[in-house]
């Protein structure tokens, strides 16, 4: 009988123990080395999405709002020509070609040499998105359009407002 | 003995705040709406003014002067209005002797003051593109049953030749009375 109690304390004990192993036992440390994976695909993601801005526009534009426009096709591959008012002195319209301020008479030959940097696969992608302000009279759109044609650039864009979007 | 000893291992944690990083710089740098814009296809520069003559009955005089009043045939029109004469013109319905017999015969003469604004020139330009983009669709959704939109390229551009659109700027020159 002794033994028997003796046995089942023991036994009892055993139980104990094996108890208190269980809830000391850690969490284990979870494993973080496919994060990297996962945000680097959502990185390349955005890399391929994204169109480098480069210049600053120093032209005051309201675009003209209208409710059917198509999308830019290639924009990585298009000069953004703004017209309107100079953001220092509004007494003035000026014409800014990508990053920097153009007269008309070097329009000619500023997009010349912005096209002559492709080869010809890619030159046939190339157009010129125009962002005017919508007070602009189009004696001054004219003579852009002007330009352009003689510079053999004549994909164009006439860059709106989309009503529909917004 | 000594070479046999194990490396530890990478701690790749810091890999993620790289990636992130850039990560953070792409997502500011990135401009997921792209611009709409009325797109348009200039005619090539040439010395010679003189082009082909155009028949009368497929030209369709539209002006827009400098105080933004729009002239269609030198009759005075609302904006709104232009769509239609402008669809009626091109595929003349009731096959009338004074426009075009087939729609890519079709020319519209665009003009344009010095003292034009912008804004009125772009949505009159845009009426027109929209007149013949109904016109486009219209015969799509006749001759296949689906939009223009959801034709694939070969039938866009078939559906396309069928409703060129031709429009004719006159260059604007101060020195020649127009």
């Amino acid at each position: 009988m002794y033994i028997r109690l003796k046995f089942l304390k023991q036994n009892l004990n055993h139980q104990n123990l094996n108890n208190m192993k269980r809830s000391q036992r850690e969490i284990p440390e979870l494993n973080t080395s496919s994060l990297p994976d996962i945000i680097f695909m959502l990185l390349f993601f955005f890399m391929v999405v994204t169109v480098l801005r480069t210049s600053k526009v120093n032209v005051e534009i309201d675009l003209p709002s209208i409710s059917s426009g198509e999308k830019i096709k290639h924009q990585s591959y298009t000069n953004y020509i703004y017209v309107g008012q100079d953001r220092r002195d509004s007494s003035k319209t000026v014409i800014q070609l990508n990053d920097a301020f153009v007269q008309l008479s070097q329009l000619e030959r500023a997009i010349k040499s912005l096209d002559s940097k492709y080869t010809d696969k890619l030159s046939t992608l190339r157009s010129n998105s125009l962002k005017v302000d919508e007070n602009v009279k189009m004696g001054i759109v004219n003579e852009i359009k002007l330009r352009l044609r003689k510079a053999e650039s004549l994909k164009l864009n006439y860059v709106i407002n989309d009503l529909v979007e917004k | 003995m000594k070479n046999k000893r194990r490396l530890p291992a990478f701690n790749a944690g810091a890999m993620a705040d790289i990636a992130f990083l850039l990560l953070i710089f792409f997502l500011v740098a990135t401009e997921i709406n792209q611009d709409k814009a009325v797109s348009v296809i200039l005619p090539p520069y040439s010395e010679q003014t003189a082009g082909k003559k155009i028949p009368k009955k497929n030209l369709l005089k539209i002006h827009i002067n400098g105080s933004n009043d729009i002239l269609i045939n030198s009759e005075e029109v609302r904006l709104d209005d232009v769509k239609n004469i402008v669809s009626n013109f091109v595929a003349n319905p009731h096959k009338e002797t004074n426009k075009p017999t087939t729609p890519s015969d079709a020319v519209i003469s665009l003009m344009n003051d010095f003292n034009t604004d912008y804004k009125s020139y772009i949505l009159l330009y845009a009426q027109i593109k929209a007149a013949y983009s109904a016109l486009r669709n219209d015969y799509s959704m006749e001759t296949f049953g689906v939009s223009f939109d959801a034709l694939d390229k070969e039938k866009k551009k078939g559906v396309a030749d069928v409703y060129k659109i031709k429009i004719s700027e006159a260059e604007f020159k101060p020195s020649k009375s127009q």
